[in-house]
């Protein structure tokens, strides 16, 4: 069975993920929170330009690890919970099903408009994003980039490969590398990210 | 609280009230905010501090606004209330005045995440909550955020019951 994307699109993106009780939003296995996509990215791009450019390579690793941490995680609790059990799974016959699934899924939880451009399965991911918070932010903020940005989206393609194709959770982590080969903050037409696994 | 949500589906964002939010996990969080508070010649929390005090600063006014509140207590009121339901936590801040003043929280996602993640802490942890206090404060009672700094004194990741936070201005 073929995933359908605007299923998983619809009903993802209805959702609604707010605070309980105590004000926490405890789904997934994980604590969630909403934040402004300014905030987060002045976060990151505010830290990255007070660094001393020797720095930056390094504050860039941290940024997209944080991000390849949180999207393991994260996707680890929903491609195990009744919400994937009920509308995903019984579109699901194989690893990449997984991963073009989850690729949905990111669309809808609104952190860029994705698409899969490229799949080996196993070996190599291609994800093109024509929308998304931080090259869009970044270039409104601070004008033209020279490096790419979107230290987010990296993490999570990374991530995303490596709970398709990277082993039993969580030793699977770090089993795939992202590179953002093309990024709106530079000026490209899209961000592109080229994913592929750790020889 | 009656939040006008949508989701623009062709811009791939939901909005609160026309501001654009974004999802996260503790993971995410607390990796971003402890290497930010290690980094070499930075005083990291005083740049979290800042960075989501004024960030909250431009959102609160407007989901203020939306609500048609007017008065300390509701404003006040509304801001925790807008807190909880983006998930960082629940803050009481009706003991805050135009002087300062005290806030106090009974849950906390940085605390929550920290203790799933690396346990007890040392020192708190809680600058997005700081933030946010110095943010409310100044919306309800119509200052710039700047003039408002914020000491958490105790922390819930410190095995506190409770996270306090002394408002100075």
């Amino acid at each position: 069975m073929a995933i359908d994307k605007k299923v998983i699109f619809n009903g993802v993106s209805q959702m609604q993920f707010v605070g309980n009780q105590k004000g926490l939003i405890d789904v997934f296995g994980v604590y969630l929170t909403s934040g402004s996509s300014t905030m987060y990215n002045n976060l990151s791009f505010e830290l990255i330009r007070k660094l001393d450019p020797a720095l930056i390579a390094e504050a860039e690793t941290i940024l997209t690890n944080a991000a390849r941490v949180c999207g393991y995680n994260t996707f680890y609790g929903i491609q195990n919970s009744v919400e994937w059990e009920g509308l995903i799974a019984p579109m699901v016959d194989n690893d990449t099903d997984r991963l073009i699934a989850s690729v949905e899924i990111c669309n809808a939880l609104g952190w860029a408009r994705w698409e899969l451009v490229d799949v080996v399965p196993g070996k190599k991911a291609v994800f093109r994003a024509h929308k998304g918070y931080e090259a869009e932010l970044y270039v409104k903020k601070y004008g033209p980039s020279k490096r790419s940005v979107c230290y987010m989206m990296q993490g999570v393609a990374s991530a995303l490969n490596d709970l398709s194709y990277g082993g039993e959770y969580p030793s699977g982590i770090y089993a795939f590398e992202t590179v953002e080969t093309m990024c709106r903050a530079k000026g490209d037409p899209y961000c592109e990210f080229v994913t592929t696994r750790v020889e | 609280m009656k939040l006008t949500k949508r989701f623009d589906s062709n811009e791939g964002k939901h909005l609160i009230e026309g501001i654009h939010f974004v999802l996260h996990c503790h993971h995410y969080n607390t990796l971003i905010h402890r290497a930010i508070v290690s980094t070499p010649f930075l005083d990291g929390k005083e740049f979290i501090f800042q960075t989501v005090a004024q960030d909250f600063a431009q959102s609160l006014p407007r989901i203020v606004q939306s609500q048609k509140l007017s008065g300390k207590d509701a404003i006040l009121s509304a801001c925790s209330e807008f807190y909880s339901l983006l998930g960082f936590g629940k803050m009481d801040l009706s003991a805050l005045s135009a002087t300062g003043g005290r806030a106090v929280s009974t849950s906390s996602h940085l605390a929550s995440g920290y203790l799933a993640k690396w346990g007890k802490q040392d020192q708190p942890v809680d600058d997005f909550g700081r933030g946010f206090v110095a943010a409310a404060w100044a919306t309800a009672f119509g200052k710039d955020v700047k003039v408002c700094k914020v000491v958490q004194t105790r922390c819930i990741a410190k095995g506190d019951s409770t996270g306090e936070f002394t408002v100075e201005v």
